[in-house]
């Protein structure tokens, strides 16, 4: 698959959203904590917590635009975007490593999402997650 | 039939087998925030992102057939 500058796209060997991602000091390590399939809402339409989501990427050539979108599947619908910025890679056979941490998306209802990411506007990899409203007396 | 006072957390490693002492405690561990947006290391990149509340939602674009 292309880019629309004909530049292949990177390949995409993960993507997962989790609650939190971090990395050694000493040797650098990467790690995911907590990986989300359900996100528990107080309240709906509100709010999610926030959330990370990490991505591994190969085989990209150079600069691509990254960017995201959030959609409710149950309506089919497009419901939040987001602008990740440019992501460069340094090297032909480069892997990177990619964490975008997110402060929420506001779900305007409960059941099935879908976050997509897009390089260079073509679309890369899609992850599910739910969305159910929290038994507060369960706490 | 000797009792343990032990709290159930505490390891103990004739109940949970052997425990790796090896390992270096959990404490030199960063967080990673929006705060941390650029390389972290050489393939590390971290890129907050804000999303935007689409109101009222639009119908989702689906790719072209292939």
């Amino acid at each position: 698959m292309y880019s629309n500058s004909d530049k292949p796209l990177p390949h995409c060997k993960a993507l997962l959203i989790c609650k939190q991602v971090t990395q050694d000091d000493e040797t650098q390590a990467i790690s995911l904590l907590h990986l989300i399939e359900s996100v528990g809402q107080r309240s709906i339409p509100g709010p999610t917590g926030p959330f990370v989501v990490f991505m591994q990427l190969y085989d990209g050539i150079g600069r691509y635009r990254l960017s995201m979108e959030a959609n409710a599947l149950d309506d089919d619908a497009n419901v939040a975007k987001a602008t990740v910025g440019h992501i460069d890679f340094p090297e032909r056979l480069a892997k990177m490593d990619i964490a975008i941490p997110v402060d929420s998306i506001f779900v305007p209802q409960s059941g099935r999402y879908e976050l997509v990411v897009f390089v260079d506007g073509q679309e890369l990899a899609r992850q599910y997650f739910n969305v159910e409203v929290q038994d507060v007396t369960k706490e | 039939m000797s009792q343990k006072n032990e709290a159930p957390n505490q390891p103990d490693p004739e109940r949970d087998g052997n425990v790796d002492n090896s390992l270096p405690p959990a404490k030199r561990q960063h967080i990673i925030t929006a705060k941390d947006a650029g390389w972290r290391s050489p393939s590390f990149f971290v890129a907050p992102a804000k999303f935007v509340t689409i109101d009222p939602p639009e119908p989702r674009k689906r790719p072209p057939a292939p």
